[in-house]
């Protein structure tokens, strides 16, 4: 079944400047997509837009097969089932780790208590729950991150430059791991970055964005294959910023 | 469009706050007397040098104050500093007026500083060992020594939320301890200094007390001059309009020069703050420092005002007393949470519809801090007349003119200003990720401001609190004007005597002004020492 599409989308801040020209895409239930491309192309631009906190200009999407956003209607963030994962984590500093992964989840107490767990033990910062954002590191606070957003059972899960902030050996790791979670889970996840690795190493598909517009899309080998010089041209500007 | 609460409620306060202020303006498309003639002609030049000069003299004197008193607290150890943190609001409980009674008091030419040297010296009364205070410079000092603490709240809390990360990459780029301040710690809280400045001098310009007192002339003294003496409403209403122009002016600068700025602290990646232990001649500046705006700002005129009670009466606890005193903390307490949480419900308004609108309409709400009160409570018995007249008297006999309810609206009114730009600094460290994420895990409207944003604004929440509190329980001609029939509060109670410069009357209720004022500062200091999350270090 199809989780997302999304057709003809257009957005611009200013008339006659678009941010994002026709994008097209597709997603599979339980697939891993990245968005690629250098800082300022519009890649997170389309991810708030698929989270519904930016409304596009022109174009639709649908998840599994409703619309969610076009011309005549929008659903709004909190009616769209998607998880949200930001580089800066931003835990909520006055909750618990165990009640911030409890934040958005519904049912009795007890129920959201144990699936909370579930998801730290998933991610192995369970010893942390009862201690508070300022008191784990960033490796940690990003695997309580995303445990969060998978808390509710979102129909997508959303990551904007999740690893952007933590050291390489750190990133690979929970590269692996994440992956690994999200394939047994059989989550959808859409991931915004500009390295090359993180798409390589968790996606099933890539799509490359430049200037707002698709230049190539397929799977992460066929990307592997043809955007050895993007990569390169990627890796330069990830090193300068 | 559908317009929601979050839209109404600006719309509806700005209508309600915009109002008494309208009615004032009105005045200027009406007849212009020759009173009018005459201030233009003679005196209103004057009263604008004055001004000029004021606000100039207490903008240095209180950033210099605020921002350095506030960064020694927040990066050093030195003898004194956990008194310090709190005694450093302390003169928020004396309000500009009183600190004036009590400088004339001591250091005018048979003042008790002057006499005591003589005293002390056996000297004869041709010698006098302290400079006149009753002129801008002296002014200036006043004010200065009474309303710092609002810039040091301010910087405090934006000094405790800078990264120490931050701070060291400045360090390792080759700056020294104070380059690190004044390059780096201060431009990085600009926004929160500028939003305490404001506030100072909007004070500044809206007193009347210590300007009558020192006999300087300013709008203030002339639109009282005007009203009291020329007994002439329409050109002192007039006068007050050019002030209200002046304070606008003042407001559209400061949102112009802040337009750009955005200074949240991505939260999860803040690192606290280490303090360096000062020793030897650094701990004796730093202490000196800190002691001498709490000695002139509030040891001196306590003590002043103790000598002159003690040596003429202290009798004021008495039923009468205990009335008065809950008179005036019930009302602040009210007006205090409901500006506090309309200063919320607007700036979350503000943020969660990302609405320019709105944005432009909030920084009108701010405008009752600079009209002077009695002007405000002019405009606001109007708008009352209006209602009670109009409106009210159809359905009910219930009177809003004279009752508490108009009491309460003006002080809310005039001390929005206070809660708006706290609350505002409280939002601007507030990523707004954190919305972002909060919104994909369902939660929106008032879920978003109960259960993220209320327990992140509690510091500032608490801090709008002490601040409109103490503004409330010194307020004087607004007070005067709106009270019910029989109903006092501590500040007509001083007012009364400082007018007829019956001093010694004067410092009971002014002694019990500061220690009303001292409870809820004392109170919320400590609850917001504990609430920091910097200060669990």
């Amino acid at each position: 079944m199809t989780a997302l599409e999304i057709k003809d989308l257009n957005h611009y801040y200013v008339k006659g400047k678009n941010v994002l020209n026709d994008v097209n895409l597709e997603l599979e239930e339980g697939e891993i997509l990245s968005i690629l491309g250098p800082s300022g192309c519009g890649k997170t631009t389309l991810l708030r837009i698929i989270a519904g906190l930016e409304k596009e200009t022109g174009g639709s999407i649908l998840m599994k097969d409703q619309i969610i956003s076009d011309h005549f209607h929008t659903v709004l963030t909190e009616n769209r089932d998607v998880g949200l994962v930001v580089q800066e984590r931003a835990l909520f500093p006055h909750l618990t780790i165990i009640n911030n992964v409890m934040f958005g989840v519904s049912g009795s107490k007890t129920e959201r208590h144990s699936t909370a767990m579930r998801l730290l033990k998933l991610f192995r910062v369970d010893r942390y729950a009862y201690n508070y954002p300022n008191e784990i590191s960033s490796g940690e606070q990003q695997r309580v991150a995303i445990a969060r957003a998978m808390a509710p059972n979102p129909k997508i899960l959303l990551m904007d430059e999740p690893f952007g902030t933590l050291d390489q050996s750190l990133t690979n790791q929970l590269r692996v791991e994440t992956r690994k979670i999200l394939k047994d889970n059989n989550i959808t996840a859409i991931i915004v970055s500009h390295d090359f690795d993180d798409a390589l190493s968790m996606s099933d598909k890539v799509i490359v964005i430049e200037d707002g517009t698709v230049i190539q899309s397929g799977s992460a080998k066929d990307i592997t294959h043809i955007s050895r010089e993007k990569s390169v041209k990627f890796s330069s500007i990830k090193a300068n910023t | 469009m559908k317009l929601t609460f979050w839209e109404i409620t600006p719309i509806t306060l700005f209508v309600i706050f915009i109002a008494p202020v309208a009615l004032v303006l009105y005045s200027l498309t009406g007849e212009y007397s020759d009173n009018w003639t005459h201030l233009y002609e003679f005196v209103l030049t004057g009263y604008i040098i004055n001004t000029v000069y004021l606000v100039t003299g207490v903008s240095i004197l209180v950033s210099i104050i605020g921002v350095g008193t506030a960064w020694l607290i927040t990066n050093y150890n030195f003898s004194g500093k956990n008194i310090f943190e709190w005694a450093l609001i302390l003169p928020l409980a004396v309000p500009p007026y009183i600190l004036a009674y009590t400088f004339t008091g001591l250091f005018d030419t048979f003042g008790t500083a002057n006499n005591l040297i003589r005293d002390v010296f056996d000297l004869g009364r041709e010698f006098t060992f302290f400079p006149k205070v009753r002129n801008v410079p002296g002014a200036i000092i006043v004010f200065s020594f009474t309303l710092y603490p609002y810039v040091y709240l301010v910087s405090r809390m934006a000094f405790i939320n800078q990264s120490r990360t931050m701070l060291e990459a400045g360090r390792t780029l080759g700056l020294n301890k104070f380059e690190t301040f004044y390059k780096l710690g201060v431009p990085m809280i600009r926004p929160a200094i500028i939003g305490g400045l404001m506030l100072v001098i909007m004070e500044t310009i809206s007193d009347f007390g210590a300007v009558d007192h020192f006999a300087i002339s300013t709008f203030t003294t002339g639109i009282f001059r005007t009203w009291y003496g020329m007994y002439d409403i329409e050109t002192a209403k007039q006068l007050a309009s050019l002030l209200l122009i002046f304070a606008v002016t003042l407001i559209l600068i400061e949102r112009y020069s802040r337009r750009n700025a955005s200074y949240s602290n991505a939260m999860s990646l803040y690192k606290p703050l280490f303090l360096t232990k000062l020793k030897g001649i650094p701990n004796t500046l730093a202490f000196l420092i800190c002691f001498t705006p709490i000695f002139i700002g509030f040891l001196l005129p306590v003590m002043e005002l103790l000598y002159w009670a003690l040596n003429y009466k202290l009798d004021f606890f008495n039923e009468k007393f205990i009335t008065t005193a809950w008179n005036t903390f019930y009302l602040a307490l009210i007006a205090a949470f409901l500006c506090s949480i309309l200063a919320v419900i607007i700036n979350f308004s503000i943020r969660y519809k990302s609405n320019n609108y709105l944005k432009v309409m909030s920084s009108f709400l701010t405008v009752g801090y600079a009209v002077p009160g009695l002007i405000l409570a002019i405009g606001v018995m109007q708008m009352l007349t209006y209602f009670d007249q109009s409106l009210i008297s159809e359905f009910s006999n219930f009177i809003l003119t004279g009752s508490v309810m108009g009491l309460v609206l003006a002080y809310v009114i005039k001390s929005y200003a206070l809660s708006s730009s706290t609350i505002e600094a409280g939002y601007q460290r507030i990523n707004s990720r954190v919305d972002d994420v909060a919104r994909t895990l369902k939660t929106s409207g008032w879920a978003l401001l109960a259960q993220v944003h209320l327990p992140l604004l509690k510091t500032s929440f608490l801090t709008s609190m002490l601040l409109v509190v103490s503004e409330v329980i010194k307020e004087l001609p607004a007070t005067l004007i709106l009270r019910p029939f029989n109903f006092d509060t501590l500040a007509v109670y001083t007012y009364i005597y400082a007018a007829e410069e019956r001093m010694y009357d004067a410092a009971a209720p002014s002694i019990a002004i500061v220690m009303v004022g001292l409870i809820p500062i004392i109170i919320l200091t400590r609850m917001i020492r504990t609430s920091r999350p910097a200060s669990r270090d």
